[in-house]
This record gives structure tokens, C-alpha cells and sequence, in this order.
């Protein structure tokens, strides 16, 4: 038989295991993150992003692409939603469809303090994830794809200075490559990118999104992402 | 024994927490919501669209696996039915709200999108960890909302943001916040009015 205070403390470490399983469970950060598509449908045949049962209704094609922003101001533009509705209505993707886009490693031109705040690999991933936002329909390559095929032929992302994006975005087999510097000017932390066609290195836009601290640089790159692949 | 004596606090606790469960539906329905100008509006479900985004103080839940952000409406994979059962069920509580659909009523169509904000810090500062059995509060968090509806041609947005704090026995609260800023984004997408895109 168990005395009273073996029963004492063992339940005593039960409610220890559920406080810590409970914190556990609720930890911040666990939302899954996902998007369900709209089809087209009867009463509605081009969706919110401008697909129609035939394929989509713009693009480089020469449509409009339809994803309405909401032209809601402040606090959801911070986190993010403004990424997925950023593209204005009338808007023109320069992104096809099924086009595969590469995102080269941005290229941290930042010293001292500012480098150790920024990480370029996470302004790099957001770059991508706010392209795949704008263009569902497009390939967007991921950073591992891109280290592993890089690898493959060679060559390392740190070898790569400016010129020679195109020539990086052909041997990854892109049709379009995305480059950028993160770097400061004057009081400003500035994310300067470009877009390349590779077909024929042709310099298709160029955009940059900028901020005195970091978080409003983070703030700022839908706009700059946005700026980058419309027009 | 002190411990041994608070345990049916503790169960009555629990059972009170549990009792008060609400659901996303009951989050909806907190507020009054004046949706004369869409009553009877059946929504179109397959032409809607729902996007949840992860907590915007941490790297994007989304990376590195792109794919997951593709089309997932229409598959029977188990990434791809909770995600459409969850715009299925949000649907459901929005066209509940608006009554019984009128018989060849113009169909609306809905955007949804939901952001998360939470603060692990706080999960230290109302209480001492410990006394979180005793129903204190762990974590806080913030659901923000933007809705846009389609109807007759016409675009209604609103914004719309919901605050909880989570206890041990509330984990769910999470549901009736997105609810409850779902239901302040309908308010202001009516407050706005519709505009024509």
C-alpha cells in the first residue's frame, strides 16, 4: 500500500508532466500555414486570381490578373497577408505560368552590427515564398534546390558576382532569375533587387525595398516583390 | 496533503473550462452582426478562397516546402481535405449567419485570409508558470482577419481583429478568436460598403 505523502508526491509530478505537456501544446508558431484555391465555378468562371476553367485569364499572355488587393491598411500588412494581396487589380504578372523562377542567395554587402541583425538566407526565402504567394501558378525553386544544382555543376553561390546571374540562372535551368544585394545607404537598410530573363539576359524590372530597422525592411518587401515582378 | 485537497478545485476547474468550450461558430455569433445586405446570399464555396498564415514573428511556417502553398482544393490527401473541409466549415458558419439562402439568389463569393500573432514572453509575466493550473494565463495571442466578399458585382473588405489569452484549459480558444475576427471583419466590410472592382 502506498503511504499518503508517495501518493502526495507522485500526483504532485503528474500535475508537473501537465503543466509542461500543456505548455507544450501551446506553444506559439504551431497555425499550419496553407492556401485553398479557389476553382472556377459557374457563377464565378475567372477566380480571385485571374484562372479560368481554360487556363489562366492573364500573365504574360496579356490578361489581367485579378487578385484584388483589399486596400486595408497597417497591422495585417506586417504580417503578411498583404504578400497575398498585394498584386493591384489590373496588374500584369511578369511571371507565365509554369515558368521556373530561380532565387539566387542574396548577397549580405552588410558590416558590423547590421550584419549580425539581417539574415540574408531568411530575406531570400521570403522572397520566394511572397513570388510563389503573386504567382501560384509559377516554379519557384527552393534555396535547397538551387545549392544542390549549383553544386552539381561546380560552382557555389559565393562565386557568383553581379554579372553573372543570367549565366547562374541557365545552369540552374531557370527561365527567370531573381538577384539581390542587401546592403545600407546612409541611415537606410536597403534590399535592392533584379529580375533577369535568362533567354536572353535581358534586365526584365528592378526593385528595392528599404527601412531604417529591420523589421521595416521585412515590412517593406511585398511591396518591393510586388514592384518586382508586375507591371 | 495540500495538494491531494485542491484536486477536485482543480477537476471543477477543468470541467468549468471545458463546459465553456466555444467553437469557431460561437466566436462568429459573439457580436450582433446587421448582415441585411446579405441576407439569404448562398456563397459559392469552390469559388472562395481560405489562407492562413503562421505566426508573423517567426519564419514563415510555409518554408522551405513551397509545395504545400499550391492548389489544394479538390484533393483527398490529408494535407489537402483539412485544409478544404476548413474552408468548407468557415463557409458554413458565414452563410448560417446570413439565414436561409432565398431560391435562385445570386451566389456571393468570399477571401478569407488570417494572420496569427503571439507573444511567448507574456506566457511568463500574468502569473507564475505554476499557478497556470489554477486557470492563469499562459500565452496571449491575436488573430487578424481580412475579408473580402463578391456580390452582384460588387466587393465588400473588411479587417478585423480578435484577442485571447490561453489558458491550460482553454487551448482551444484559438477557434472562436478566428471566429470572433472573422465576425469584426463582417462588420467592417459592412461598415465600408461595397465598392466596384
Amino acid at each position: 500500500m502506498m503511504r499518503a505523502n508517495e501518493v502526495e508526491q507522485l500526483t504532485q509530478r503528474l500535475l508537473l508532466l501537465l503543466i509542461a505537456s500543456a505548455i507544450g501544446c501551446t506553444t506559439p508558431g504551431t497555425h499550419p500555414a496553407f492556401i485553398v484555391r479557389a476553382r472556377p465555378t459557374e457563377a464565378f468562371p475567372v477566380t480571385w486570381d485571374g484562372r479560368t476553367t481554360d487556363g489562366l485569364a492573364g500573365q504574360v499572355a496579356g490578361g489581367v490578373v485579378g487578385v484584388a488587393g483589399s486596400g486595408l491598411p497597417g497591422d495585417t500588412a506586417q504580417r503578411g497577408i498583404a504578400a497575398v494581396q498585394a498584386t493591384a487589380p489590373g496588374a500584369r504578372l511578369r511571371i507565365a505560368a509554369h515558368q521556373l523562377v530561380a532565387v539566387l542567395e542574396l548577397h549580405d554587402k552588410l558590416k558590423g552590427a547590421d550584419a549580425s541583425d539581417v539574415d540574408a538566407a531568411y530575406f531570400g526565402n521570403q522572397v520566394r515564398a511572397k513570388i510563389k504567394l503573386a504567382a501560384p501558378d509559377a516554379q519557384v525553386m527552393t534555396r535547397e534546390n538551387v545549392l544542390v544544382l549549383l553544386r552539381s555543376t561546380g560552382r557555389a553561390l559565393a562565386d557568383c558576382e553581379g554579372e553573372c546571374e543570367v549565366d547562374t540562372g541557365r545552369r540552374l535551368g531557370a527561365d527567370l532569375v531573381i538577384s539581390g544585394e542587401l546592403i545600407r545607404v546612409g541611415s537606410k537598410l536597403k534590399l535592392d533587387l533584379r529580375l533577369h530573363d535568362t533567354h536572353n539576359g535581358q534586365l526584365l524590372a528592378g526593385a528595392t525595398a528599404e527601412g531604417k530597422t529591420v523589421d521595416q525592411l521585412d515590412g517593406d518587401l511585398p511591396r518591393a516583390v510586388n514592384a518586382l515582378i508586375t507591371k | 496533503m495540500t495538494t491531494l485537497r485542491s484536486l477536485p478545485l482543480l477537476a471543477a476547474l477543468a470541467l468549468m473550462n471545458v463546459a465553456c468550450m466555444s467553437t469557431f461558430a460561437s466566436g462568429l455569433r459573439s457580436r450582433p452582426h446587421d448582415v441585411s445586405a446579405f441576407r439569404g446570399v448562398p456563397i459559392d464555396v469552390d469559388a472562395s478562397e481560405l489562407t492562413i498564415l503562421g505566426d508573423g514573428e517567426r519564419p514563415p511556417v510555409v518554408q522551405p516546402d513551397l509545395g504545400a502553398l499550391g492548389n489544394v482544393a479538390g484533393g483527398t490527401g490529408f494535407m489537402e481535405v483539412g485544409p478544404t473541409r476548413e474552408r468548407r466549415d468557415t463557409i458554413f458558419a458565414l452563410t448560417s449567419l446570413f439565414g436561409d439562402a432565398q431560391p435562385g439568389a445570386e451566389k456571393a463569393r468570399v477571401k478569407i485570409a488570417y494572420g496569427f500573432d503571439s507573444s511567448a514572453l507574456t506566457m511568463f509575466v500574468p502569473c507564475l508558470t505554476l499557478l497556470v493550473i489554477f486557470d492563469c494565463p499562459m500565452q496571449k495571442f491575436e488573430v487578424a482577419t481580412d475579408l473580402t466578399i463578391e456580390l452582384h458585382g460588387k466587393r465588400y473588405t473588411g479587417h478585423g481583429t480578435a484577442t485571447r489569452w490561453m489558458t491550460m484549459y482553454s487551448v482551444e480558444a484559438f477557434e472562436p478568436a478566428k471566429g470572433e475576427a472573422l465576425g469584426a471583419a463582417l462588420d467592417d466590410a459592412i461598415r465600408r460598403g461595397g465598392v466596384t472592382p
